[in-house]
Formats: structure tokens, sequence, C-alpha cells
């Protein structure tokens, strides 16, 4: 969807951003990429396929790229006597993993089997380690969040059509919770109610 | 009833004059009719389109190709139906899925936009996807929204409270009663449409609004 903030404008009784008096258009940017963040941190909407991951040997535990919250599909990828090789992993937690035993830490193999999101977001634990001289990749399908929309120049958001109008309530809602002469928090709290029952929505159809 | 019988059934209600709005301008009345149309679309499912979908891999992204995608709701390769699935059960059925070539015969979604079959098709194949989509945006007058008739005038009473909260206040309290009725409207039509969605076997239905909160 292509997103402004001329309808938030609107809303707030101006015409247009030069006439805002309460708030600033890069104000409304963050009202606005806060909702998408929300929306997408908690119903893990937005997913991509991620550049891959080396993996090289003794290697437990991997670093996920930043922006992905939550990993939804990941693959072990090498080449084998020159056949390309994608195996998809298991999902576990650190307690499945640890209880595979005391040295799951140095236990090695030729193929990644298992993974666990560890302490956080950003950092995979996989199992088991590969062997000496065995560098392998892994692909993760992950949850992201969305990189671009921040800041005053954003006017092009790469989302679904269905987000704009959660978008354009919850930044009304939010700039006008906002302490001043035009908060208006009966305005604030119930739009904000809409946006949270559209986010409920969306994240029951497109949510794992 | 077309975009010009719902705006002007809304500056009525809002005490405008539809031939000449001073306040509510119709530019905001616009707005707010299409932005009711959106979020109506995602709780009731109720706009169905067919596209052709293009599959030479295992995923593909559908933002581009079908921004206005809520989830499919059946796909079929030729005459047959593919299965929904998730992807951890193609693994769970072959872990080396993804350099399965063959004919795919399940698919699932991650996510909003990403569409995933389980075999990847030796050559590339198009698949028909029946979606539940969010409805076109109005802009003339003569347009008609994409929604069952029984259910425009919930976008009359979703523009009404919309619109009064330019306002605040007393004004905008009271008209809550608008969105309750918007509100009402859509869940009824949601419920039919998971009923009817059960009798024909389509691959989603619309949420529950209760469960949702």
């Amino acid at each position: 969807m292509t997103h402004s903030q001329t309808q938030a404008i609107w809303w707030l009784n101006a015409l247009n951003a030069a006439d805002l008096v309460f708030w600033t258009e890069p104000q409304l940017w963050e009202y606005s990429s806060e909702a998408v963040l929300a929306l997408c941190r908690e119903h893990e909407v937005l997913p991509e396929i991620l550049a891959d991951i080396t993996v090289p040997p003794a290697t437990s535990f991997v670093q996920m790229d930043m922006r992905c919250v939550r990993p939804l599909a990941v693959f072990h990828r090498s080449v084998d006597g020159g056949t390309e090789v994608i195996r998809q992993t298991r999902r576990a937690t650190m307690a499945d993993i640890e209880a595979l035993g005391d040295t799951w830490q140095t236990d090695e193999g030729n193929f990644i089997t298992d993974f666990a999101q560890w302490r956080g977001e950003d950092t995979l634990a996989v199992y088991p380690r590969m062997r000496t001289g065995r560098t392998v990749s892994l692909q993760v399908v992950g949850a992201v969040l969305p990189a671009d929309v921040s800041g005053a120049a954003a006017t092009s958001v790469d989302l679904p059509e269905a987000l704009r109008p959660l978008v354009n309530l919850a930044t009304v809602a939010a700039a006008r919770a906002h302490e001043g002469p035009a908060r208006m928090p009966e305005v604030a709290a119930q739009l904000q109610q809409a946006a949270d029952l559209v986010a409920g929505v969306l994240g029951a159809l497109w949510g794992n | 009833m077309n975009l010009a019988a719902i705006k002007q059934q809304a500056w009525r209600k809002l005490d405008e004059d539809p031939a000449a709005p001073v306040y509510f301008t119709a530019d905001l009345m616009l707005a707010a009719i299409n932005e009711g149309l959106n979020i109506y679309s995602s709780l009731t499912l109720s706009v169905e389109k067919v596209v052709s979908v293009p599959v030479s891999g295992t995923f593909t992204n559908l933002l581009a190709t079908i921004p206005r995608l809520l989830v499919p709701l059946k796909v079929y390769r030729g005459s047959t139906r593919l299965r929904p699935s998730v992807i951890d059960e193609f693994a769970a059925i072959d872990p080396y899925w993804r350099l399965a070539a063959g004919t795919p015969d399940s698919y699932a979604m991650l996510g909003a936009t990403l569409f995933v079959v389980n075999r990847k098709p030796s050559s590339p194949v198009s698949l028909t996807m029946t979606y539940a989509a969010t409805a076109a945006d109005l802009a003339s007058d003569s347009d008609t929204p994409e929604i069952p008739l029984d259910d425009h005038i919930a976008l009359v009473h979703y523009a009404i409270w919309k619109l009064s909260a330019i306002a605040g206040g007393g004004e905008f309290v009271s008209a809550r009663e608008h969105l309750d009725r918007f509100l009402e409207i859509a869940k009824a039509r949601a419920e039919s449409n998971r009923a009817r969605s059960r009798q024909i076997g389509l691959d989603r239905r619309p949420p529950e609004l209760k469960a949702i909160g």
C-alpha cells in the first residue's frame, strides 16, 4: 500500500502537514511506525526469506537478522558431492535441545536437524554442530519487522492493503493521546480500541 | 446503494446538507467510507476474487501481485484442488521437501504474503486461487461497494462514527452507537459466511470476533 499521513492530518483538523499545529509530520510517522511494528511483532504477519547464515564447524549458536522476530521455518543448506541439499530443521525449545543430553553443544553431525530461539529473539541454537571442516548454511524464513515504516520521507510502505485502516486509526489515536491542548482522550481510546480490533482480526487471519 | 447514496445518508445523519457539506467535506466522507469498507472486508471475508498465480518454486511472495489478499479460500491446479496445510507438515512428511520436484498437491501460507507449495514444480505452473480480498476503494458516485447490498448501511454507520472523531467530546461519545451498529452488521455477516464456508468447504473462515475480544 502507499501510505501517506494525509488522512491522519485531516482527522487532526488540519488541511495539510504545514497546517498541523500540535504535532509534526515526523511525529505522525512515528505513530504509524509503532502501530505496524506492534502488529508485526505480536502477530508475525510479515514473512521474509532472509539471507543465508553461514554456520562454520563447531558452532552451536548463530545470529539471525535483527529484524526477524520469529523464525517460521529454518532450513539446513549445503552442497554435498555437487548436489544441493535443503533440509527443513525441527522447531524445538531450548529445553528440548538440552534434553538431548549434556553433550548437545559438542555433538557433531553432517546436517543441522533442530533449532531453537535462544535467549531473546535474534539468536538461534542449532543441533548438532557441524564436524571439523564442514561449513553449511542456514536459511531462515522469518516473521520480520518492516524496515521502511519510519521517517518523514517514507510515503510508500510495502505492506498489505488491509493494514491501511489500522495505520490510520492508530496514528490518530496516538496523536489524540499525546499530552497537550489538542488531547482528546475519548477519541484516543475509541480509535485505539478499533485499531486493536483490526489488529486482532488480521492477526487471526495471518498470524502463526 | 451506490457511493452517492451512502454519502447522502451519512451527511443527513450528521446534520450536513448533502448538496453542500461544510464541516464534513466530500474527501473526509470518502476516506471514512473506504476505511469502513476495508475493515468490513477483513471482518467478514465477504469479497471473493479469483486470480491466476504463477508458481515456479516452493515459495511465492504474493504481496506485489495481490496487494488486497486477505487469505486464500481455495486453490486449484487445473481441476485438482490443493489441500491447505502448514509448512511443518510438509517437513514431517519429507524434510527434504524443498527440492522434491513434482506436482504440488498442498499449500500453506506464512504470514500475510508468503504462499508455499509442498513440491517444486519441474516447470512453472499456474494455480487458480479464489481468495478473500479487501474490497476495492470507492471513487466515483456511481461506484457500488463489493459487499452484500444488505450491509451497505454498515458503511453509513462507520462513516458517522469516524467523522465524529474529528469533533470529539460528547458528540463522539454518543456516536459510539454507530460503531457498535457497524460491528453488529459485520459480525452477523461473518457468522453467516462461517456457516457458508463450512457448507461449501472453503479453506478459511472469518475469525470469531468474540475470541478476539
